[in-house]
């Protein structure tokens, strides 16, 4: 997949800015994320533990939806010359592999004088927050 | 709001920002002063004072702060005491 990345300066940007897009968790990404982070957690690898838990299915690791919040700030807002300077989330609800999902970010702060911004994020599942969260930016 | 009371805000944001309850911040302090003052600290703390008191530093005036009195006098110049 090919997304062409973005090239905010921090003078374009502006409170009330938002980026948003749909994605969906697949099997094959629950595979090379486990094999990435090392994290074979059954509730995230064996759909009949996780129905035992009382889950629909194997729940979407959470780190799965934090390299979303990567693609949104590395590509999209601002994308080029990015640098993650801090990163707060609260997972609300969990989110089943298949399941279409919508990322949104917010500025909320421009620091002119820094270079940097603060971000507001969710995602969300049927209009319904799953994650909640913030991150300040830099633009290098 | 009186000048105890912004060093007081002053002094909480500095103590999150650094995750040491116990600091406290005076004039003649900066980042040499900090073992953990880098960069990118640098960003946080501004950033917070700036959301905090509802102001926005440019980049002239972040870059002629000396020191920690400087720039609580910079804050001073920005809000109604």
């Amino acid at each position: 997949m090919s997304i062409k990345i973005s090239e905010y300066c921090i003078e374009d940007l502006y409170d009330g800015l938002s980026r948003r897009f749909e994605f969906v968790v697949t099997d094959q990404m629950m595979k090379n994320f486990s094999n990435i982070s090392g994290d074979f957690n059954p509730l995230h690898i064996n759909n009949e533990y996780a129905k035992l838990k009382g889950f629909d299915g194997v729940v979407v690791y959470g780190g799965l939806l934090i390299s979303q919040i990567s693609q949104i700030i590395g590509m999209h807002l601002p994308g080029d010359n990015s640098l993650w300077n801090g990163l707060s989330v609260n997972f609300i609800k969990p989110l089943m592999v298949g399941q279409k999902a919508i990322i949104e970010a917010i500025v909320v702060h421009v620091s002119k004088a820094t270079s940097s911004f603060k971000l507001n994020i969710k995602i969300l599942h049927n209009n319904v927050i799953i994650l909640k969260g913030s991150a300040e930016v830099v633009i290098l | 709001m009186k000048n105890n009371e912004l060093i007081t805000r002053v002094t909480s944001i500095f103590r999150e920002t650094f995750d040491n309850d116990s600091l406290v911040i005076s004039a003649e302090m900066n980042a040499d002063s900090i073992d953990e003052w880098d960069s990118l600290t640098h960003i946080r703390l501004i950033v917070s004072h700036e959301i905090e008191f509802g102001v926005k530093f440019s980049i002239s005036e972040v870059n002629e702060l000396e020191n920690i009195g400087d720039f609580i006098k910079l804050l001073e110049s920005k809000i109604d005491l």
